[in-house]
């Protein structure tokens, strides 16, 4: 495939205008669009379809691209977020590469929110359209970015995520290297007695799972060894190791399972003052020792929830399941003895909950209720033995229970080598002390970062079952780049010129996903280096770089200022130009559409990948250029698809607000909005705002438009093609 | 260490509450006393059910109507745990002295009535004609015989309009009912065991019931609870005996009527009542006697508690009430299975009478078919206001309510003395005009006139 012509200074430009059936035409006039389009510098074919995204008209785009040896191509129907990779097959079809394709939306923005201005939303189109040719004329061609993937995969963690995960890895035929801090494998399982709702002792389930790896001929265990260092990317950690094997490891995917730890209890419930009060985890070991009777006999209290489901930190997740397993082991040692179990809410669910259900009818196991606020207390008695006080709920009357033992089942926190280990990975863990996925739904077992995977008790406090089928999906999730032997990242991927780079190292330190590393981190000068095929092209980046340095490929500097300068060539005093991000701000953008929400139509898009591409020099930039308003919309805070672009975004917008009011700006015009995909009605709310505290002139293009009733009672026309 | 067995032996029912609450809801007596059974099912729970305050008063609260058993989510025997409880009460002596002493009373005279005046053969008159060679006994019970004679009296008359007529015990102990709500166990069997020994003794084989606590006794509590076999013995409740082919039929437990006859979605104004429409399609049942009342009536049936939920007698007694003719019946609301009681079980018309008046009280106050008197003006007043609402009585013209069409009802029929007893002193404190007949005393009016 030959990228005809890419380097040649004025390239052809071909557009392509559809009529979306009455979508667009109904309101849009597009013949006088593409008669419009025909004037445009550069343009040398512009054709209107009815529906262009047919198959038929598809094959009619590529015999265009042929006939009139077009070099760029300009789409203006619907919306990229739905049809773009349609159009960008058919350009690749034709010969030409797939990033010279620009889509410009003229339903979802124009005709579908302006129908009762037609005059200004042809207008409107008119300019997008424009802006469409004024950056398709600049575009570059790119590359999809391959990156060799080998066949090794570290497990940190030999408990029984990392035992599962490990299998789960060596079984598809993959090398794996198992890292265990202690001398033996099982972890957090060697110390507990019985899990349900099975009734597996837990040193079976052990002992189960560490023969099968012993056994795997493609697993290393390397026990009493942790990580010393770790550096490198996706296909190309090196890892050092230390302690029982000093081993340097060479490996591709790094999955983590290191287990969490059990909250020290100290100060509730008289923990630390009396012997009587001992954890949950205590008690699991007086009951999985076969020698021990230390509990047989004994009036027995157990209290959930410590430590948990409060301000500081959520439910543990296996408290109830373990406290009425552990109950149900002393009251089948002795019938005869009490075991009272305090608790807030059985938090069990399906086979759960049939476990405790049953595990209730069969013994006298007697559970109370209590309120957080009002929690029992375990004191002191006459005799020095324990004394429970608590109330009832279900009865309303205070109860004075004597005891052996007070068990507390605390909560369960994050393992305190998350702390060092998260510096190794460069990855984030969360305020519990957990390590932190990269996003709660779309990838629950992985991290931001490429290769790196995270499974069981080291992301969140679980049970042994929620443990495995997490281990078993991170070895999946890692077996998948190293099956295939290279990871591809699209072509949108930062560039760094190094003849402009000052060589202040802030672009790696921005980088959400470390695709940036400094060359040497010890010197003086931080020479970057750009990882490609880790970059995810959100373009935070070169939106920081002080020396404009950096380039997105697709989002240059040159191609968003082309774009803003055609935006604002007519009547800049009353247009708004709104940068949007592609995914949340450009889906409100589509949702008002779809929505048929009517709302002004001063607003001239351009897209970014996200609001950490928006330079401050574009804002400046517009603002010069006259314009009536600045919109920079993105991802409602937490949520960024690029982790934390939006953050960085808003951070560098206040700064400039500062400095161009001291300049004698009027800043009031630079809005910074903050949406969801979800979000249409807060779009048009903004651009309704906008135009009314901005003073803008909603009929500014309202050339020759009829006055429509702004409820907009003609009958819509239904969806586009 | 009562309180310990009870746990072995209930414990599973124990563990089993989920302490939803359903029973404190369905319970007659949660209203009108301290008796809450949740939370006595709690106790047990935390074993805190040993206390003899606790015991010497709340578990003779219960009427023992089984309408918790039968809304449990969990299908729980409450009514039995109650039972089991006072049976502990009883063992540790701290059961209310008036239980040991009616125990006693029974026990030493065949009756729970100390009368020095009356005596079981006290309701016999003139008109009675007793057949000795009948081959039907008529089985009078207690009150009837002693304390409400016109019960017996028309029961009596109504089955000497059948077949050859009727037969009396020379001398009738007590069917034991009595006792063994009162978990007074040995001596229930004890008497028990006399009464089937004088069936044996007279050569009966077939015996008539209109008392709904004896039927139970026999039917139930007999092979049930107290293991005595009837053997031969066949025993009908009146209503099954005056069906034709009634003497066949069993008590039908696996078809409790509360799916059928539960009132169906009231119907709009001016249109046709279930019960009525129901009656025009399906031929009314026949009876071994032609009935027919003198004047129209509108009637509705009490479920008695120990011949519905206990014995499972729902259908044979609104069976007879719709083959007389001239009589319309309309259903309680909740009825069948699902009936409130009256507040006279498990000792409370003998031990709690106003509390068994006060729970009779909210039964009819909740569950008469009635005319709705509701006048939407005055709610409208109310809410503005912001004031108490108080019911008012509207004319007619303004009267709306979807059990409009049903009317007042002119009495309420129930095979059971005790309810009748119940109702009768009820309604006349409430000053109604509503009239409560016996089962067999309305059989009686309808009797052909000769």
């Amino acid at each position: 495939m030959a990228d005809r012509a890419a380097d040649e200074p004025d390239p052809r430009v071909g557009v392509f205008v559809c009529d979306c059936g009455s979508n667009i035409l109904g309101t849009v006039d597009v013949p006088a669009v593409a008669e419009y389009a025909k004037g445009l510098e550069g343009v040398v074919f512009v054709d209107e379809g009815r529906w262009i995204c047919s198959a038929d008209y598809l094959a009619q785009i590529k015999a265009f691209i042929n006939e009139h040896e077009l070099e760029r191509v300009v789409v203006a129907s619907c919306t990229p977020r739905t049809h773009e990779p349609l159009f960008k097959d058919a350009v690749k079809e034709a010969g030409l590469n797939p990033y010279l394709l620009e889509f410009v939306s003229i339903r979802e923005q124009s005709s579908w929110v302006h129908r009762s201005r037609p005059g200004a939303a042809t207008r409107k189109a008119m300019d997008l359209v424009a802006m469409g040719v004024a950056k398709a004329r600049l575009l570059e061609p790119a590359q999809e970015i391959r990156l060799s993937v080998g066949r090794t995969c570290l497990v940190l963690g030999g408990g029984i995520a990392g035992m599962t995960a490990a299998l789960g890895v060596a079984r598809q035929g993959f090398e794996v290297h198992l890292v265990e801090r202690e001398a033996r494998l099982g972890g957090l399982l060697n110390r507990l007695h019985m899990l349900a709702p099975a009734d597996i002792e837990a040193h079976k389930m052990v002992e189960r799972q560490a023969a099968e790896v012993k056994a795997a001929t493609n697993i290393t265990v390397h026990t009493n060894t942790v990580t010393g260092s770790i550096s490198g990317y996706i296909g190309n950690y090196s890892v050092q190791l230390k302690g029982g094997s000093s081993d340097e490891l060479e490996v591709s995917t790094i999955i983590v399972a290191t287990g969490m730890g059990e909250l020290e209890p100290q100060g509730l419930f008289g923990f630390g003052s009396h012997p009587g009060v001992i954890t949950q985890m205590q008690l699991e070991a007086m009951l999985a020792d076969p020698k021990a009777s230390k509990v047989d006999g004994k009036a027995v209290a157990i209290f959930n929830c410590v430590g948990s489901r409060n301000a500081e930190r959520g439910c543990c997740n296996v408290g109830c399941l373990a406290s009425i397993r552990n109950a149900i082991t002393l009251k089948e040692r002795d019938p005869a003895a009490p075991v009272f179990v305090f608790y807030r809410d059985l938090n069990v669910q399906g086979e759960e909950a049939n476990y405790v259900r049953q595990a209730l009818k069969g013994h006298d196991i007697r559970l109370v209720r209590y309120d957080p606020d009002t929690p029992p207390e375990v004191v002191m008695g006459d005799d020095g033995g324990l004394m429970v006080r608590a109330r009832d709920l279900l009865l309303d009357v205070e109860l004075q229970i004597p005891v052996d033992l007070a068990v507390l089942t605390t909560a369960l926190v994050g393992d305190p080598s998350v702390e060092e280990l998260k510096g190794q990975l460069k990855v984030s863990s969360d305020k519990d002390g957990y390590f932190q996925e990269a996003h709660i739904k779309l990838a629950p077992l992985d991290f931001a970062g490429d290769g790196l995977y995270v499974c069981g008790g080291a992301r969140s406090p679980k049970g042994v079952r929620w443990a495995m089928e997490e281990a078993m999906g991170a070895a999946m999730r890692a077996v998948i780049p190293m099956r295939r032997g290279y990871i591809e990242a699209p072509g949108i991927i930062c560039q760094i010129d190094h003849d402009l780079c000052s060589e202040c190292g802030l672009c790696a330190k921005v980088c959400p996903y470390s695709a940036i590393e400094i060359v040497d981190p010890a010197a003086k000068r931080k020479v970057p280096n750009a990882l490609e095929a880790l970059c995810k092209g959100c373009g935070t980046c070169a939106a920081e770089c002080p020396s404009d340095a950096i380039q997105i490929i697709h989002y240059s500097d040159r191609q968003i200022e082309a774009q803003i300068v055609s935006a604002l060539a007519l009547e800049p005093e009353q247009k708004i130009l709104a940068f949007c991000c592609h995914w949340c701000a450009m889906g409100a953008v589509d949702l008002a559409g779809v929505s048929r929400a009517e709302y002004p139509p001063n607003a001239r898009l351009i897209r970014v990948m996200c609001s950490g591409r928006v330079k401050n020099d574009w804002v400046q930039q517009a603002l010069d250029l006259g314009a009536g308003g600045v919109l920079v919309a993105g991802c409602e805070f937490p949520t960024c698809h690029y982790i934390n672009g939006n953050y960085k975004c808003q951070k560098r917008i206040e700064r400039l607000t500062k400095k161009l009011a001291k300049k004698g700006y009027k800043t009031d015009r630079i809005w910074n909005v903050w949406m969801s995909a979800a979000d249409g009605p807060k779009f048009v709310a903004t651009m309704k705002d906008m135009v009314e505290k901005l003073g803008l002139d909603a009929e500014a293009y309202g050339i020759e438009d009829e006055d429509v009733d702004e409820d907009g009672d003609e009958a819509g026309d239904g969806g586009g093609g | 260490m009562a309180g310990q067995n009870l746990r072995d032996a209930y414990g599973q029912l124990i563990r089993s509450c989920i302490q939803c609450g359903t029973c404190t809801a369905a319970c007659p007596t949660f209203e009108v006393t301290d008796f809450h059974i949740r939370r006595m099912v709690r106790r047990l729970q935390l074993g805190l059910a040993s206390d003899p305050g606790f015991l010497g008063q709340v578990p003779w609260l219960c009427t023992q109507c089984d309408r918790c058993e039968v809304l449990c989510t969990e299908g729980l025997d409450l009514p039995d745990l109650v039972l089991a409880l006072r049976k502990v009460a009883l063992e540790e002596g701290h059961a209310p002295e008036v239980v040991n002493q009616t125990g006693q009373t029974i026990l030493d005279t065949g009756s729970p009535y100390q009368s020095l005046t009356r005596t079981k053969a006290s309701w016999l008159d003139d008109s009675i004609r007793p057949n000795e060679d009948a081959e039907t006994l008529y089985w009078v019970g207690c009150t009837p015989s002693m304390m409400s004679h016109r019960l017996a009296r028309a029961t009596a008359k109504v089955l000497q309009n059948v077949g050859d007529g009727f037969r009396l015990l020379p001398e009738e102990p007590c069917c034991g009912e009595p006792l063994s709500v009162l978990g007074l166990d040995e001596a229930a069997r004890e008497i028990a065991t006399r009464t089937l020994d004088a069936f044996r003794e007279a050569g009966v084989k077939k015996v008539v019931v209109s008392c709904a606590g004896c039927f139970n006794a026999f039917t139930n509590l007999y092979p049930n609870r107290m293991g005595l076999d009837l053997g031969d013995i066949e025993v009908l409740h009146l209503s099954q005996y005056l069906l034709e082919n009634g003497d066949a039929q069993e008590a039908s437990e696996d078809e409790p009527i509360s799916a059928d006859t539960q009132p169906s979605p009231p119907p709009a104004v001016g249109s046709v009542p279930p019960a009525v429409a129901e009656s025009s399609t399906t031929p009314p049942p026949a009876t071994k006697i032609d009935l027919a009342l003198p004047e129209p009536m509108r009637v509705t049936y009490h479920d008695p508690c120990s011949l519905g939920r206990e014995a499972g007698v729902y259908d044979e007694p609104r069976e007879v009430l719709r083959a007389i003719e001239g009589l319309e019946l309309v259903e309680m609301d909740p009825t069948g299975e699902k009936a409130m009681c009256c507040g006279g079980g498990g000792g409370m018309w003998a031990h709690q009478r106003e509390k068994a008046m006060e729970i009779a009280r909210r039964k009819l106050e909740l569950c008469l078919p009635r005319p709705i008197t509701y006048d939407a003006k005055a709610e409208d007043d109310d809410q503005e206001n912001n004031g108490p609402s108080e019911p008012t009585n509207a004319s007619p013209a303004n009267a709306v309510g979807a059990m409009d069409a049903m009317g007042e009802v002119d009495a309420i029929v129930t095979p059971c003395p005790m309810c009748c007893n119940n109702f009768r002193y009820t309604l006349r404190k409430m000053k109604s005009k509503v009239k409560i007949f016996e089962l067999a005393q309305i059989v009686e009016m309808a009797l052909p006139k000769s």
